[in-house]
């Protein structure tokens, strides 16, 4: 089965750096260091909040101790605790807030970061860690992290809280303060044991639920389908399935999650009995006031929502540091070297030599193929389905670069390979038709010219006239500005890959690689589109992939591939003449029974 | 409505879930009752076998509210899972087995509601239960309270209903800001987030006043030491059922918006009928048929014939499909299947007699034999048999039946695409099958073959294939062929007979 080019799915291991966990911190701490004025308010806010929550129980111990004292301390005291609760409150409200803004800055900092270092990347790097690494660490891992902000947030706010609470523990009594690390082992044997087994059920359930999606999103795009064969119980059926198995799988987390839930609340169990029983012997050893043991009980019990969310968090803080650690590992690969930054001057040679190419690394697609496109000429690729032509264009046209063999394209100032181009000029030198094109959601106009924008209604009408578009667009009651796209004014295959040529037009580039650009399309349609195609070709260097034959006729030159090799090459009235592959394939073609040069 | 429903189907889940929620915020709300208890019993200057009393009964409490919260939490969830799997296959049933099709619906707006919007309403059964265990939470510290002190309980418990009256008078006002766009969470999370810090406050103020009041109580010896540990700590613990109704009511208007946009998307697809037995009896006529740019068509479908159609204009080969395929209706004339008119036929009755190949490719199941199943089971026999004769044998050789389609079908090639959709037209096997433009993709040697095995195929069965198309190797095979002329005539003859027209060769010679 032939895999077509930019799709094929990488398994292969991490081969960007991953940052050590030393690195993602320091990472993480500069990042916040540039917001230093929000870095400082929110560290305060978080600390005066946690000193309110465990000021409270504390006070109040003392007013246990001190019910007999006379009214002006016992007023004092109730003022304190007053303040207490107000500042907690407002500083709880206020570190919320200032700690998740910081953290969305931050990641906002990353993300861009990231995606700078990305796009500035050797493209040999680029292509040797896969594509799917890269662009899987610069959006999923990126989202990952930040979706973790909320969480970071309220994980920051726990951990500062239970510190600034164990040293309120250590101001009543050590011995109270030992009583209480008695349900840290707990917590760490619970947690081992959930995160053993949370690990590969939470995996198993992201996975049936993106399966779930996929099928769901695959039914919406085939309703046409679905409707025609009236298939919708099987196709439901399907999304039913896939559904059940999602929800199976989430139902095992949960009950995996509710027994942790059980777990915890024995921690809770055994450290208020261990605190309760140390402070009754120390009370009635006189070590102690009752007040004291009173302000401990409260304190831990303030501890349990803290304590909880510490715990069930700690996965997806580690999932969180694992996604940061693979954003800043991006940033360890070195920048590009000295890319070709240049536009083209004048017209353009392309030619390859020994370029081959395997998406799995031993089955190859393309092998041994030497071409020379002289500048201004055509060169047809004919052959049949699964022969390599498509993965033979994605190389020439700089869409990925050849396991074998380089690309070259050569100007009036020289040669210059293709993976050496910097991204951003790779397409004012060579752009490309694929079998698939698409429809961005915008307007007609913003469709065709978001590769210049700089260019004029009239500039883009011509090159809509010169792909033979004019005509139906003329025809729409809001012409340029008519909306396309998902949902909006419908277009035929045929219309779709009209812009996708005259995209190409308008950005001009001096060679063009045209993957089957006719084939999508009706037969009728196909004429139409050859035309808008040839219009395109005319006067530049182009590589065109042809199903229709009369279309590799008015190319300069034909090579007719075979299992990703070249086994035929020459003109069109040459290879009519050798009687090979060619010819067979223009009799059955043209259905002419003798084959003729016209 | 559909919120009623969602709660009646899971009534007994969210029942048995809220009262274990109910005990085990009951048990939370005593955990100070438990501590207050311990401390004036043992703590202060108890006997030795009063602190075994005291831990015994605090083990006692948490045994009941760790299994009251796992029970609930896990009875909860799961009925909130389940109702949104409801929904969401209900949903998918409705769009997909829709019969008026003349509705086009982003396949985004309606993957949203499948997903988001129906996850949205399911919780619905979550949101509840909480209010009514946060409610039974909020019941139990008033009890505790009131026995204490009647007149410290009372004055708490005016302020809480307040506090939460106000917040839910509020909703309504937020709701209206969460609805209309779900994008629009942003705004509204902000929103919420300005409630948690006034609820965070007034809860404060709360529990100053309560200590204040008790504290005053102690000293004047109207409430014991332990009861004042009691009402404090039950006065920042009201704070935790307080904030969770006000939390579930913000998330009830979320919920309450999902389900809206969900029940209209319901509404506007008819649940699917179920299906019917079998074919209608008769054939397909077009007479005198005008339409767009067709003029007076008249064709006669018998069974067993491969005719042909070509057209010099790609709009009136797409006008004919569309008569066929129920988009376009004639402006005059007739098109009928037996005596009926098409267009009054059920969609599944009619999905019988003739099925249009929709020209966009869309392969459908996970592996290459699920792509090609529709409506009926057909054996692996049958399978091998329609891709060969559509000429995907060499994707059944490299793969098997099994391979799987990523992405439904993004591994395999334009023209092995078409090939294998070609093979999955021919299994459904209806009276009149209609290709449009079967095979632009695929290559020249393919297409010839595929040609013809379709005219061989055509031998003595009783089933009719309608081929639009401009592709000689297809029209050459053609029993008969009918050209649609620029002005909208018709001409019927066979392929070899018509190439003497100009215009027919032009339109078909490449």
């Amino acid at each position: 089965m032939t895999l077509p080019a930019p799709r094929a799915h990488h398994t292969k291991a991490d081969i960007l750096p991953i940052a050590s966990p030393g690195t993602t911190w320091r990472a993480l701490l500069r990042a916040a260091a540039a917001h230093r004025g929000q870095a400082w308010a929110a560290l305060v806010c978080t600390l005066l909040s946690s000193a309110g929550v465990v000021a409270s129980p504390l006070l109040l111990g003392l007013l246990v101790d001190r019910t007999d004292a006379d009214v002006s301390v016992i007023a004092g005291l109730l003022t304190a605790l007053a303040l207490a609760v107000l500042l907690t409150a407002v500083f709880t409200a206020l570190a919320q807030r200032a700690v998740e803004r910081l953290g969305a800055q931050v990641a906002a900092d990353l993300r861009e970061d990231t995606l700078a270092r990305a796009l500035r990347m050797d493209s040999a790097v680029l292509e040797r860690a896969g594509s799917g690494d890269v662009a899987s660490r610069v959006t999923d891992d990126v989202e990952k992290f930040v979706e973790s902000v909320p969480l970071g947030a309220a994980v920051f706010t726990a951990v500062v809280t239970v510190g600034v609470a164990f040293l309120g523990f250590l101001s009543l009594d050590w011995r109270l303060a030992l009583a209480f690390t008695v349900v840290f082992p707990i917590h760490a044997l619970a947690l081992r044991w959930y995160l053993a087994k949370s690990g590969p059920l939470y995996a198993r359930e992201r996975r049936s639920s993106a399966e779930r999606s996929r099928v769901l999103l695959g039914s919406l795009h085939g309703l046409g389908t679905v409707r025609a064969y009236r298939m919708h119980a099987l196709q439901t059926e399907r999304v039913r399935a896939a559904s059940q198995r999602s929800v199976d799988d989430a139902l095992r987390s949960l009950g995996l999650f509710s027994r942790f839930g059980m777990a915890m609340n024995g921690a809770e169990a055994v450290g208020l009995s261990t605190l309760l029983a140390t402070g009754f012997f120390l009370v009635r050893a006189d070590a102690v006031s009752v007040g004291a043991v009173t302000a401990a009980a409260l304190l831990f019990h303030r501890l349990f929502s803290p304590l909880g969310i510490l715990l069930l968090s700690f996965d997806d803080v580690q999932r969180a540091g694992a996604a940061l650690a693979r954003v800043v590992g991006v940033a360890l690969v070195p920048p590009a070297k000295a890319a070709v930054a240049r536009g083209p001057e004048g017209q353009v040679t392309l030619s390859c030599a020994g370029l081959g190419h395997s998406y799995d690394g031993h089955t190859p697609v393309v092998r041994d193929v030497d071409l020379r496109v002289p500048a201004g000429t055509s060169l047809a690729v004919v052959g049949a389905s699964g022969a390599g032509k498509t993965t033979l264009a994605g190389l020439l046209g700089g869409a990925f670069p050849a396991t074998r063999g380089t690309v070259t394209l050569a100007d009036a100032l020289g040669g210059v390979a293709v993976p050496d181009l910097a991204p951003d000029v790779l397409r004012d030198w060579v752009g490309i038709v694929s079998q698939e094109t698409h429809v961005f959601t915008g307007t007609l106009r913003e469709d065709v010219a978001f590769a210049a924008p700089d260019r004029t209604d009239a500039q883009i009408l011509r090159a809509l006239t010169d792909v033979g578009a004019a005509g139906w667009i003329a025809a729409l009651p809001d012409g340029l500005d008519t909306r396309v796209g998902e949902g909006e004014h419908p277009l035929t295959a045929a219309q779709v890959q009209q812009l996708a040529l005259a995209r190409l037009l308008l950005r001009d580039p001096p060679v063009v690689v045209l993957d089957e650009a006719t084939a999508e399309a009706g037969s009728a349609g196909a004429r139409d589109l050859e035309r808008a195609a040839a219009a395109l070709v005319a006067g530049r260097t182009a590589v065109v992939v042809a199903h229709r034959l009369t279309q590799a006729r008015d190319c300069d030159a034909i090579v007719v591939m075979d299992d990703g090799a070249i086994v035929e090459s020459g003109t069109h009235t040459d290879l009519l003449a050798r009687g090979g592959r060619y010819a067979a394939l223009w009799s059955a073609w043209s259905g002419a029974p003798e084959p003729t040069g016209a | 409505m559909l919120i009623r429903g969602a709660l009646r189907r899971r009534a007994r889940p969210a029942l048995v879930g809220s009262v274990a929620t109910i005990v085990h915020q009951t048990c939370e709300a005593l955990v100070p009752v438990a501590i207050g208890l311990a401390i004036d019993t043992a703590v202060a200057g108890g006997e030795p076998v009063r602190l075994v009393w005291a831990v015994a009964g605090v083990l006692v409490l948490f045994c009941f509210l760790a299994t009251g919260g796992a029970v609930g939490y896990w009875m909860v969830d799961a009925a909130s899972l389940r109702e949104a799997h409801h929904l969401r296959v209900e949903t998918v049933r409705r769009v997909l087995g829709d019969t008026r099709g003349d509705r086009s619906r982003r396949a985004g707006d309606v993957l949203a509601a499948a997903t988001s919007d129906a996850t949205a309403t399911g919780e619905v059964v979550r949101i509840v239960s909480w209010i009514v265990a946060a409610g039974a939470g909020l019941v139990v510290s008033a009890v505790v309270l009131l026995r204490i002190d009647l007149t410290l309980g009372l004055g708490i418990l005016l302020v809480i209903p307040v506090l939460v009256l106000g917040l839910d008078r509020l909703a309504p006002w937020l709701e209206s800001r969460v609805h209309g766009r779900q994008e629009a969470g942003g705004k509204a999370a902000a929103v919420a987030a300005e409630f948690v810090g006034s609820g965070l406050l007034a809860t404060g103020v709360v529990l100053v006043g309560a200590a204040g009041i008790a504290v005053a109580f102690t000293a004047s010896g109207r409430i014991t030491l332990g009861e004042l540990v009691v009402v404090v700590a039950m006065a920042s613990f009201l704070a935790d059922p307080v904030r969770g109704i006000s939390e579930a009511i913000k998330q009830l208007a979320v919920s309450r918006a999902s389900a809206r946009r969900l029940a209209a998307l319901h509404d506007e697809f008819d649940a699917p009928p179920a299906h019917p037995a079998e074919a209608p009896q008769g054939s397909l006529t077009l007479r005198g048929v005008s339409t767009g740019p067709i003029r007076g068509l008249d064709l006669a479908v018998e069974p067993g014939a491969l005719i042909g159609v070509a057209a010099a204009t790609p709009e009136a080969a797409a006008a004919f499909v569309g008569l066929l395929d129920g988009s376009r209706t004639p402006e005059s004339g007739t098109v009928t299947w037996g005596a009926t008119p098409l267009t009054e036929i059920a969609p599944d009755t009619r999905r019988l007699a003739l099925h249009v190949e929709p020209h966009a490719v869309h392969l459908l199941g996970g592996t290459l034999s699920e792509s090609l199943d529709t409506t009926s089971p057909a054996s692996e026999a049958a399978k091998a048999k329609a891709l060969t004769t559509a000429g995907a044998a060499d994707v059944l050789r490299s793969a098997g039946l099994d391979a799987p389609l990523q992405d439904h079908g993004t591994n395999l090639s334009g023209g092995q695409r078409q090939r294998v959709a070609l093979a999955r037209a021919l299994l459904a096997a209806p009276r009149v099958l209609v290709l449009h433009d079967p095979l632009t993709a695929v290559d020249a040697v393919t297409e010839d073959l595929v040609a013809e095995a379709l005219r061989a195929s055509h031998s003595g069965e009783g089933r009719a294939t309608v081929v639009v198309t401009s592709s000689p190797p297809l029209l050459s095979r053609c029993d008969r062929v009918v050209f649609l002329d620029a002005d909208g005539d018709t001409h019927t003859g066979r392929h070899a007979d018509l190439l003497h027209r100009p215009d027919y060769a032009k339109a078909v010679i490449r």
